[in-house]
């Protein structure tokens, strides 16, 4: 705790500086797309936000794992704190993708492979939320989830590289890729990575923040009970 | 002095703003949220915990 109370303000000047400074960058300062004019400026929001609703269930399929093999309650209640983070992210992704998609393929959605396995990878979010709600018992919340979130993690795998091995449905290929042919323009990509590189911090910093929480209010609620039982 | 220029959006700056409004107002409520979630929690804990020290601190003088 101390740890994180010492680093969390510095995660938090430098996320924001980041995210605000990369919007900025990225909406008022580069050129419209010659093929997609404006719109090319939610990229700097969706590709972050999509990147991150994926990657935070690896986080929370880490933290699920260790919960599973070392019983570390640490890691399921920072699994825990991440999941809305994620579902965030993920809504994001989803919301900006349909607005982006509208004027650009001339509909707001399309059962393409990625697009579904993100939408699925969303109420993933929900039903994970969902049970560590329902269930009383903390540690068997955390079984369960953990349980929960081995299977989800198909489809957030499916939603980031379905491009890769899945030959079909609207969604273009990697913004961001090893491949100079098929990366986007270095005056785009630029203010995209201070953009991806915000939202990352940005999650840390709400993943501790919440986690933080979670443990104040796991001892709390063991505190409570210790004193109903003396 | 250069004057601030807005960006030229053409027609789609329905869609670009709302694609911006949209996300900041979700950032917004999730930090919102999150921060006042973790202050109430830890407002919660320090009181229950000052009010069981003082408890503890009593039943030791009336021994």
């Amino acid at each position: 705790m101390s740890l994180s109370g010492a680093v969390l303000p510095w995660v938090t000047a430098l996320a924001v500086a980041m995210v605000v400074g990369g919007l900025i960058w990225g909406f008022f300062f580069t050129p419209n797309d010659f093929r997609q004019g404006a719109t090319v400026k939610i990229i700097y929001i969706h590709v972050p936000a999509a990147i991150m609703g994926s990657g935070t269930w690896f986080m929370m399929l880490a933290a699920s794992l260790v919960w599973v093999i070392r019983r570390h309650h640490v890691s399921a209640l920072a699994a825990k704190a991440a999941a809305p983070v994620g579902m965030v992210f993920t809504l994001i992704g989803l919301f900006t993708g349909a607005v982006w998609g509208q004027p650009m393929w001339g509909t707001w959605w399309e059962w393409d492979p990625r697009l579904t396995a993100f939408l699925i990878l969303f109420l993933f979010y929900l039903g994970y939320m969902a049970l560590w709600a329902a269930v009383e018992n903390p540690d068997t919340a955390a079984d369960l989830t953990a349980v929960l979130c081995l299977v989800g993690t198909v489809f957030a795998v499916i939603s980031r590289y379905a491009i890769l091995f899945w030959n079909q449905g609207l969604h273009q290929g990697a913004s961001l890729s090893m491949d100079a042919e098929e990366n986007v323009a270095d005056v785009f990509a630029y203010p995209l990575w201070i953009c991806i590189i915000g939202f990352g911090l940005l999650f840390i910093c709400l993943v501790l923040l919440r986690t933080r929480t979670e443990i104040r209010a796991r001892r709390l609620s063991a505190l409570i009970a210790q004193e109903r039982m003396a | 002095m250069t004057a601030f220029i807005f960006p030229d959006l053409g027609p789609y700056a329905v869609e670009v703003l709302s694609a911006y409004a949209g996300t900041l107002a979700l950032l917004l409520i999730l930090v919102a949220g999150s921060v006042w979630q973790g202050r109430k929690t830890r407002i919660r804990l320090e009181e229950f915990e000052a009010r069981r020290t003082a408890k503890r601190q009593k039943s030791t003088e009336n021994l």
